[in-house]
């Protein structure tokens, strides 16, 4: 056989040997994780033992439709239950809703009966739930359930939910459904990216990692039982790790492709102001073009906006930017009264402590000890505009 | 204007040792015919860095505006710039509430560089509309050019084809570098073409010692300061990497001792800062180190590995580039020690070294914990890394070729 074949049987040898060595790593790995051994049955939801608390839904062949709110809300609930919770730490379920809000798995525990452990079903789709890895999901548990958050028109339907015990397939699924969490686009992409879910059993780069490690060290191996040149490692070396590189691009190319459609459902033959009206920002946006059309002129003014650092500042430098060109200063305190003049504008975004104001006076109020004269001009869902006088 | 300046000194070089014969296009050595398997990988990648490419282009048209920076930031500036319709001042909150008459805007960016602004507003211009999501069309182009870039430089190193684009696409399908290129807004996809790009030039400059790639290189990496503040220090790395390569051991044990000299002195007379007018104070004062438009860093070690190897080894922002880099550098370190393992050494460890003094050993470490500027600037120097891993598995690579064929000469002789 010629050399080069050699290196070729051994190389795909390598990467086979290697992948399986690799997913026994993993695998006792997460073996290690389970503790009980104990045969446990899963506790399936039927519609014996899940009830709608109002009328808001049907059941049929133990699939769960919701379609009904009561004050924005629908709950299914098990009434009172006694269960160990770490004899079931996951929630496998499989859920179809039109609704972006996702839905919420909660219990009560025996210990602390009068709060909510709460846990979002993440996947519009078959998933499960670490419920293990809650501090919350702990000792007896006297009542589980499910929250539908929705407004007329949402609808949800829930199948196959099921309470499981630790089980190496189960923390399999888990796993490949971290690795391919989708990562939607959000304050913090432009910084890093965790590559699926937050938390990961074991992360996928480092798997991949081990994975390289191992066929490079079975290739080396090969190659000296067949007694091929050392230096001949080397390119093998470079298409392992390109493997393993490719494997990771597969992941994040999954993740943009699943980006995409998002962008395209939410954006794609949009005008720049429909865009814009999309956003999460859209009640400032749509404010903040009515104060420019209708209530600001049309040459830049000066306006001081003020709002509270720790709730508003996303929206107040978002108003900021829609309201470019005027000439905005973004702060959290009323500056002095001397470094404030007639004809300025103050724009408060949301609620902001230890601002009022007194229409029947025409005076705006800081933190007590501050007055100034000012005549409100406009008021909406971002908060509200005054003119100084 | 200093970008400007910087350009014009490029093309000037260009001419003047084109003129003298200094400078020529360098001749493709690996022009051998490809056969079906670097084919068959070659139209994949080509397919791999187009789905990549579609996909931020995609992205930059239908995604608005949406990182924080560039909206509190970078983008609100062009956006006043296009409005008003004119390079209008940004000046500090102070002298904004101070000046009530004066046009002058105020923002905490206010002495951030402006081109990645310019750029913004430059397209708008040329749109004749402030768009929300075509404004951001050059940083997209500008990671197609760093691309294409990384690919010129290694086919002038002798690399095949399909080598040369494995290069290109290693870089154009790290998470972090589709996502600046799809969220458009920050500036550091620019500084990552001039530093990272500006670097690929010098350690090739370095590396065949070409007076003309090595000006290029700093005159790129001097343009970054035009960019980023932190454009100073990666020109500053820059310089050390050329003083080490370019000097004699004399020179520099002159270099060390007179710079090493100074301090001492600047420290008996207890004149460790400068005030630069409008650039601020430079030095080290009152237990803090200042860089010209720089706040204050407070010296003092931070304990960031644990966020650094989860950033670079654990989590989905780099692919595997860091275990690229660092078996790289573990391989660059086995003998026998040629000039391009001793080149691409100093280059990461003054990269290194680069990252440890800003996150290690200053307050800047916050960034470092919030997985934030710990991602960012390593970015600036991306193409940089990847392309001095090539030269290293390249050389080692071209080493053994030409070991095999004087065996096989010996042999058949």
């Amino acid at each position: 056989m010629k050399p080069v074949a050699i290196r070729v049987i051994n190389l795909l040898l390598a990467l086979i040997i290697g992948a399986l060595l690799s997913l026994e790593v993993v695998t006792a790995y997460l073996e290690s994780s389970i503790n009980e051994k104990t045969e446990i049955k899963p506790l399936h939801f039927t519609e014996d033992n899940l009830k709608f608390l109002l009328n808001q839904g049907e059941v049929k062949n133990n699939s769960f439709s919701v379609h009904a709110f009561t004050n924005g809300l629908a709950v299914i609930s098990s009434g009172q239950i006694n269960l160990s919770a770490k004899n079931y730490p996951f929630l496998k379920y499989s859920l179809n809703s039109n609704s972006t809000v996702q839905p919420t798995f909660f219990a009560r525990t025996a210990g602390n009966p009068n709060t909510l452990m709460r846990a979002a079903l993440p996947d519009n789709r078959a998933g499960i739930i670490d419920l293990g890895t809650q501090p919350q999901w702990a000792g007896q548990i006297i009542e589980v359930g499910f929250l539908f958050e929705g407004k007329q028109g949402d609808s949800f339907e829930l199948k196959l939910a099921s309470l499981e015990k630790a089980s190496l397939k189960n923390h399999w699924r888990l796993l490949i459904n971290q690795w391919l969490k989708f990562e939607p686009w959000s304050q913090y992409s432009i910084n890093f990216s965790w590559g699926g879910a937050k938390y990961q059993a074991t992360p996928l780069p480092l798997v991949v990692t081990i994975w390289i490690v191992f066929s490079t060290l079975t290739f080396v191996f090969l190659n000296k039982l067949s007694s091929q040149p050392w230096h001949q490692n080397r390119p093998a070396i470079l298409i392992i790790f390109a493997c393993g590189w490719l494997l990771l691009d597969a992941r994040w190319l999954f993740n943009a492709t699943t980006q995409m459609n998002a962008s395209q459902q939410t954006y794609a033959g949009l005008n720049e102001t429909q865009k814009l009206a999309k956003g999460l920002d859209a009640h400032i946006f749509t404010g903040m073009q009515k104060l420019k059309q209708t209530v600001l002129p049309q040459t830049p003014v000066k306006i001081i906006l003020l709002s509270d650092p720790e709730t508003q500042l996303y929206y107040a430098l978002r108003a900021r930017y829609h309201l470019a060109p005027h000439n905005v200063y973004s702060t959290h305190q009323l500056p002095a009264k001397k470094q404030l003049h007639t004809g300025q504008y103050i724009l408060v975004i949301g609620e902001l402590a230890g601002f009022s104001y007194n229409r029947f006076r025409s005076e705006i109020t800081w933190k007590s000890n501050t007055r100034i004269q000012a005549t409100r001009v406009h008021r909406g869902d971002y908060g509200q505009l005054f003119l100084l006088q | 204007m200093g970008a400007l300046v910087s350009l014009s000194l490029l093309a000037l070089l260009v001419i003047r040792y084109r003129r003298k014969g200094h400078f020529s296009y360098p001749t493709l050595t690996n022009t051998s015919n490809p056969s079906v398997w670097e084919k068959v990988a070659f139209t994949t990648l080509i397919i791999l860095t187009a789905t990549h490419l579609v996909f931020n282009l995609l992205e930059t048209i239908w995604t608005p505006l949406l990182p924080w920076d560039a909206f509190s930031a970078w983008t609100h500036v062009a956006k006043v710039w296009f409005y008003t319709g004119e390079l209008t001042d940004f000046v500090p909150a102070a002298q904004w509430l101070a000046q009530p008459d004066s046009p002058a805007y105020t923002s905490h960016a206010y002495n951030y560089p402006i081109f990645s602004s310019l750029m913004q507003l430059w397209t708008a211009v040329g749109l004749g509309s402030w768009s929300e999501t075509l404004i951001n069309l050059p940083q997209l182009l500008c990671g197609l050019a760093i691309g294409m870039a990384l690919f010129s430089e290694c086919r002038q190193q002798g690399a095949s084809r399909l080598i040369s684009l494995s290069v290109c696409y290693l870089f154009l399908s790290i998470p972090l570098i589709n996502t600046h290129l799809s969220l458009g807004g920050y500036a550091d996809i620019w500084l990552a073409g001039f530093t990272g790009l500006g670097f690929v030039k010098l350690i090739t400059g370095l590396k065949e010692q070409q007076p003309i790639a090595i000006t290029g290189g700093l005159l790129l990496i001097a343009t970054a300061t035009l960019i980023k503040n932190e454009g100073l220090i990666w020109f500053l790395l820059a310089l050390l990497t050329t003083a080490i390569f370019q000097l004699s051991s004399r020179q520099l044990l002159t270099t060390l001792a007179l710079t090493s000299a100074a301090i001492l002195a600047c420290l008996l007379l207890e004149t460790t800062s400068l005030e630069l007018g409008t650039l601020g104070r430079v030095g080290y004062f009152e237990g803090k180190i200042f860089a010209p438009n720089m706040p204050g860093l407070t010296f003092q070690y931070h304990n960031v590995w644990p966020a650094y190897f989860k950033n670079f080894f654990l989590m989905g922002s780099w692919n595997l580039l860091w275990l690229l880099v660092f078996t790289s550098l573990v391989t660059a370190l086995i003998p026998p020690y040629t000039p391009t393992k001793k080149l691409v050494t100093t280059f990461v460890l003054i990269f290194l070294a680069g990252q440890f003094f800003i996150f290690f050993l200053t307050d800047q470490a916050r960034w470092a914990e919030k997985y934030t500027a710990l991602n960012r600037l390593p970015l600036h120097f991306s193409p940089a890394l990847i392309y001095a891993c090539f030269l290293l598995w390249h050389d080692q690579l071209k080493l053994k070729t030409e070991k095999q064929a004087t065996s096989n000469e010996l042999h058949n002789s």
